[in-house]
């Protein structure tokens, strides 16, 4: 009777201690899924509604097109990996190898600053946008000096090139 | 004033090349919107206040660009770079600059 008592209450202290370890990390990671599905739902549509904006990152004005002007736009956005990529990171960094999660969220926060460039560039009514350069910055949380915060940066992604009003000769 | 980050303005013609202008600014983020931030970066994804933040600095590091360059007599600012770099734990420098032409039409 008390052997049964002290396995139950093991048991109980188990599954406690894994709750508590490994809950916040899968509840983080359901979390972060459902986030990153949406935001991918979301570029897909917006994509599609700016795909008549044209964008290179060549120098010279699209042969066939004459300027009538240009302007600078641009489009940022900060983004952070969730707390179980970060924690996933953690430990793939001991083994080394591909970090598929942040891939994609380097990939959204590309796709989404692009996005907001070519926003920019509707808003004022250009086609084209030439010279598109993309710049990263890391940028460090204040809060948490631990080492378990360090690995948990943002980063910054930044989109800019030179929007081009004007007539296309032959729409491409 | 004129902003483009190629060398030229495509349907403008530069007339005069005035030399580099640049504006920077630094801006520390408060605890307030540090410690929302810090829950929000849980969950992951975008951190809206933090996009905002950088926004505003880059617009005023702009404006400090602009301000040289019209100081100069410029119209126009061609091949602008901008550049973001965290000087310490909570504070980032952007930094904008580009060279001030004078530009006509055509």
């Amino acid at each position: 009777m008390g052997e049964a008592a002290g396995v139950i209450w093991a048991l109980l202290y188990l599954l406690f201690a894994l709750v508590f370890s490994v809950g916040p990390i899968l509840l983080f990671f359901v979390i972060g899924k459902l986030v990153e599905r949406s935001h991918y739902r979301s570029l897909v549509r917006r994509e599609a509604a700016l795909k008549h904006i044209v964008v290179t990152n060549l120098k010279q004005v699209p042969s066939g097109v004459t300027a009538t002007s240009s302007f600078l736009v641009t489009g940022d956005v900060v983004v952070a990996p969730d707390y179980f990529k970060t924690w996933w990171a953690g430990i793939k960094t001991l083994i080394g190898g591909r970090l598929g999660s942040l891939v994609t969220l380097m990939e959204r926060a590309r796709r989404e600053s692009l996005l907001r460039m070519k926003e920019q560039a509707e808003a004022q009514g250009a086609r084209f946008i030439i010279n598109v350069r993309f710049e990263t910055a890391n940028l460090r949380r204040v809060s948490g000096q631990g080492n378990q915060q360090q690995g948990a940066a943002m980063v910054e992604m930044l989109c800019y090139g030179t929007a081009i009003k004007g007539s296309a000769g032959s729409e491409p | 004033m004129l902003m483009t980050n190629t060398e030229t303005i495509p349907g403008m013609r530069v007339t005069r090349y005035l030399g580099l202008v640049q504006g920077n600014t630094i801006r520390a983020r408060h605890v307030g919107r540090d410690i929302m931030a810090g829950f929000k970066a849980m969950v992951g994804g975008e951190i809206k206040s933090y996009t905002e933040l950088l926004q505003q600095a880059r617009a005023e590091a702009t404006e400090r660009m602009q301000a040289q360059a019209q100081q100069l007599g410029a119209n126009a600012i061609v091949n602008v770079r901008y550049t973001t770099s965290s000087v310490m734990q909570g504070a980032a420098e952007l930094y904008a600059y580009g060279t001030a032409v004078t530009v006509e039409q055509g």
